[in-house]
């Protein structure tokens, strides 16, 4: 049980406030309620290149990573097609030091040319090193827009291109500042030995004078409902080929969701799991298989990753596949595997409950979806989840709604080819 | 339990910054004393070593078996790392899905891992369900099957994930380094290829397991929420293990005595960036100098704030991450520096870095740089010794490279202590180019 306090100051800033006497630690975690899915298409890439700007030093402060390191402190940042996140973890007894510059940096960013052209840089070289020159780097480009018509994540966090980093200008930079970096778009989280009357109170005297400001989002696309196969083949020198089958699935808060969640793991957590074992074990067609959900708060994905094994070909794997997946989807799975996965789910919250800045990180979250108590009340809603659940969800991932994508290496004949390898040329 | 902190809790007082002050800067405190937690200890009935560290308010555990039987110890390359590999792919009494099903039923994990020096068994799981799989481990440990046909499935994934690795430049560049700086036979330098793994048989496995796989080379250490059941438990199962007559036998893989230096450059399978590793051979941590580098290394680029991270990252904007790093083994060590960037741009960050390193020689570290890298340790230690987990894993560094706890002791007076001109000295002796080798892939 993670036992917490929420309060809203007038300027619209949640706080959430855990106490934690085991440690001498204190995490602040400042969620602003941006990411990639409220970018402009002519723009991607954006979100995550402004969390960059926001190490560039603010009014009072004008180095933040200076004064981090001075009063003992790390601190990093993430960025996703949902939320921006900040955090840092340093001594408790420096705590105000992290406040004031989370304050500073709220209000008085400092924005200019050099900065903005060195991050933009610095992120060309990350989309290179993170995408570009990695041999399957490139796939979340290809799946995103495959699967993705209308809504903005048919992009990946990083852009979609380098050239929209590269065409940055610091009149967006100073918009996007403005238009969703106040108070009342953030989640600010403290974990920490502290206690919570004098952490809100600290709280207050830092941010209370920071004025509220308009959150300016533009209006998001829901994906028509799929009623078509579409594939994707790409071939390129990839050390070997790899199948993705995609489905759109529900959105975070979505009646399925928690059953699409637990059948990834019934296929696919673990060595005893399913899939794993009919795919990798018994039929051996498979050298690697996964599955799993992208859990984003719009429309999410349930997907299925496979390699074949040495010497069996894409297509035999796939017809096998799709023979466990039929069969699947006419049995209810044994009550037995629901258990194990309820154990599998108490060790994991108790094991991430274990430190303090995940706590404060995924009650800042937690929030952002609508109820930091979710830390607390998640795993109940998963145990809810039956075996008939299990079975409904599983019949919606058809033949004629899936997204396919085929990536082609080791020299392998293509029978279908109608991919161009996008974006691996400069 | 000791007392871990003497900045214990009731000392954190909290400071109200003035009303009408909220954008003044509140005052740093500065870390200045921490201390090694205390931890327990006992020996097992059949010799095997037990360090404790209890703590936490879950109901969790993690214990972790690990025995000096890496590839240091390896008659067949990769014997090591397969064996390891092999361990949680089924015993004596259960196949690879049963022993699977056993573990994941109940929630927990087992992992077991080979690396140059050890060898590891990890489990993870809720303390209610430990009584239940410390017998399995036990057997995992003491009674692998050894199964020729998992064996051929794991190799052939080992084979996979390699060729993937081999695809990128980072990777190439590492193999290069390591290559260069330990030479191409001692297990610190030489790297597996596909046919090290297709030529390991279940016989090299079985010989390795019999000689290295002993209570007399194993340790176990075990953190978390437990008491006195949970002890008494192992000493009744793996303390009892006895695998009978064993020849513990050494590993002879002689070090180079050459010093390679000077420029390598190698084509890659990528072409838009260049991976770079600059480094050279150390020793081990127990070697007097090995303090006062861990200051150097972290004012050259053990951190963010790091010179050559302040300069060829967030200054000139070439690349995207650039770290140095001093790692230690059992028995030697090294400090390299790695960076990824434009190809184009390789010779201009390859000038900076060497800038940096001349710099550290010539002018004397300004006594704030200095003291900003002291607080930023001293955070940073904090953060390896917060809570049982944390604790345990720097206790299992120290006791797997034979160290004494009271180095714990000295790293923070090198810490607090260490002068500009000591770590322009330590500059002077170890930032010479002369003894680096210069790896580049693109």
């Amino acid at each position: 049980m993670v036992n917490f306090e929420k309060h809203t100051l007038e300027n619209g800033l949640t706080v959430l406030i855990h106490q934690d006497t085991n440690t001498p630690l204190a995490t602040i975690n400042m969620l602003y309620k941006v990411g990639s899915r409220d970018e402009s298409p002519e723009r991607t890439g954006f979100a995550h290149l402004f969390e960059h700007l926001m190490f560039g030093g603010s009014k009072h402060a004008t180095s933040y990573d200076d004064v981090v390191q001075l009063a003992g402190g790390d601190s990093n940042a993430y960025t996703n097609s949902d939320i921006t996140n900040f955090y840092c973890t340093l001594p408790a007894i420096n705590l105000e030091t992290a406040l004031w510059l989370e304050a500073d940096r709220m209000q008085y960013l400092n924005i200019n040319q050099k900065s903005l052209s060195t991050q933009q840089q610095v992120v060309i070289e990350e989309f290179k090193e993170t995408c570009i020159n990695q041999p399957y780097g490139m796939v979340w480009h290809m799946l995103a827009e495959e699967c993705y018509k209308v809504h903005p994540y048919q992009w990946p966090t990083i852009g979609k291109v380098i050239e929209h980093i590269a065409d940055a200008k610091l009149e967006d930079v100073q918009k996007f500042y403005k238009s969703f970096y106040g108070p009342n778009n953030a989640i600010l989280s403290i974990a920490g030995p502290m206690d919570p009357a004098s952490v809100l109170a600290l709280i207050k005297s830092r941010f209370d004078a920071i004025p509220s400001r308009a959150i300016n989002r533009s209006i998001r696309l829901e994906e028509a409902l799929q009623t078509e196969a579409r594939t994707i083949n790409s071939e390129a020198p990839y050390p070997s080929s790899v199948l993705y089958l995609a489905w759109l699935m529900d959105n975070r808060n979505g009646p399925n969701y928690y059953a699409f969640d637990l059948l990834s793991d019934v296929m696919s957590l673990g060595r005893s799991s399913l899939f794993y074992q009919r795919m990798v074990k018994v039929l051996k067609v498979c050298a690697h298989m996964d599955a799993y959900i992208t859990g984003t708060e719009d429309q999410g994905l349930f997907i299925m990753e496979l390699r074949p094994s040495k010497d069996v070909s894409m297509e035999e794997m796939e017809e096998h596949l799709w023979n466990e997946l039929e069969a699947f989807q006419k049995t209810e799975i044994n009550p037995s595997i629901l258990a194990k996965l309820k154990n599998k789910n108490e060790s994991t919250v108790c094991f991430s409950n274990v430190s303090a800045s995940h706590k404060a990180a995924n009650l800042a979250y937690y929030e952002s979806l609508g109820d930091a108590n979710l830390i607390n009340t998640e795993a109940d809603r998963i145990s809810e989840v039956t075996t008939a659940d299990i079975k409904r969800v599983a019949n919606l991932l058809r033949k004629d709604n899936v997204n396919t994508l085929r990536l082609i290496g080791n020299g392998e004949v293509v029978t279908i080819a109608e991919m161009e390898d996008e974006e691996e040329d400069e | 339990m000791k007392s871990v902190f003497v900045n214990s809790l009731d000392r954190i007082v909290l400071t109200f910054a003035s009303m009408a002050q909220p954008n003044k800067a509140p005052n740093i405190h500065a870390i200045s004393e921490l201390y090694l937690p205390g931890y327990d200890y006992t020996t097992l009935p059949n010799g095997m070593e037990l360090f404790m560290v209890k703590g936490g308010a879950e109901p969790v555990l993690k214990m972790e078996i690990v025995f000096r039987a890496g590839a240091t110890y390896e008659k067949k390359p990769v014997a090591a790392e397969v064996m390891a590999g092999l361990l949680s792919e089924g015993t004596q009494t259960l196949d690879s899905v049963s022993l699977a099903e056993k573990i994941e039923s109940l929630g927990a994990t087992i992992f077991t891992r080979g690396g140059v020096d050890t060898i590891r068994v990890r489990l993870l799981t809720l303390t209610k369900f430990f009584p239940d799989l410390i017998e399995v481990v036990t057997e995992v440990v003491g009674k692998p099957a050894f199964d020729a046909t998992e064996l051929k499935v794991l190799i052939e994934n080992k084979i996979e994930r390699l060729k993937i690795d081999l695809k990128k430049n980072e990777v190439l560049a590492y193999r290069h380094l390591t290559d260069k700086i330990f030479g191409p036979e001692h297990p610190y330098g030489r790297n597996n290829d596909p046919e090290d793994y297709e030529a390991i048989t279940v016989e090299a496995l079985k010989t390795h397991h019999q000689n290295h796989i002993i209570p007399q080379k194993g340790m176990i250490f075990l953190s978390g929420f437990f008491g006195e059941k949970e002890i008494a438990l192992i000493n009744e199962t793996i303390g009892r293990w006895n695998p009978g007559h064993t020849n513990g036998l050494e590993g002879l893989h002689p070090l180079p005595e050459e010093i390679i230096s000077g420029y390598f450059e190698y084509d890659g399978p990528q072409t838009h960036q260049a991976a770079i590793r600059i480094g050279r051979r150390l020793f081990s941590q127990a070697h007097p100098d090995f303090n006062g580098l861990y200051m150097l290394n972290t004012i050259l680029g053990g951190y963010f704030g790091s010179r050559l991270m302040m300069e060829i990252r967030e200054n000139q904007g070439l690349t995207y991450g650039i770290y140095s790093s001093v790692d230690s083994f059992a028995s030697d060590g090294c400090f390299y520096i790695s960076t990824e960037t434009a190809t184009e741009n390789t010779q201009i960050v390859i000038e900076a870095i060497k800038k940096e390193m001349k710099r550290l020689q010539t002018e004397l570290i300004p006594e704030s740089e200095l003291n900003m890298a002291r607080n930023y340790l001293m955070g940073h230690l904090m953060t390896q010794i917060d809570g049982p987990f944390a604790t345990m894993d720097l206790i299992k560094s120290f006791k797997i490279e034979n160290l004494k706890d009271s180095l714990f002791a000295k790293t923070i007076e090198m810490i607090q202590q260490i002068t500009p001109n000591e770590l322009q000295d330590l500059a002077r002796k170890y930032l010479n180019l002369e003894k680096w080798v210069i790896i580049v892939v693109k």
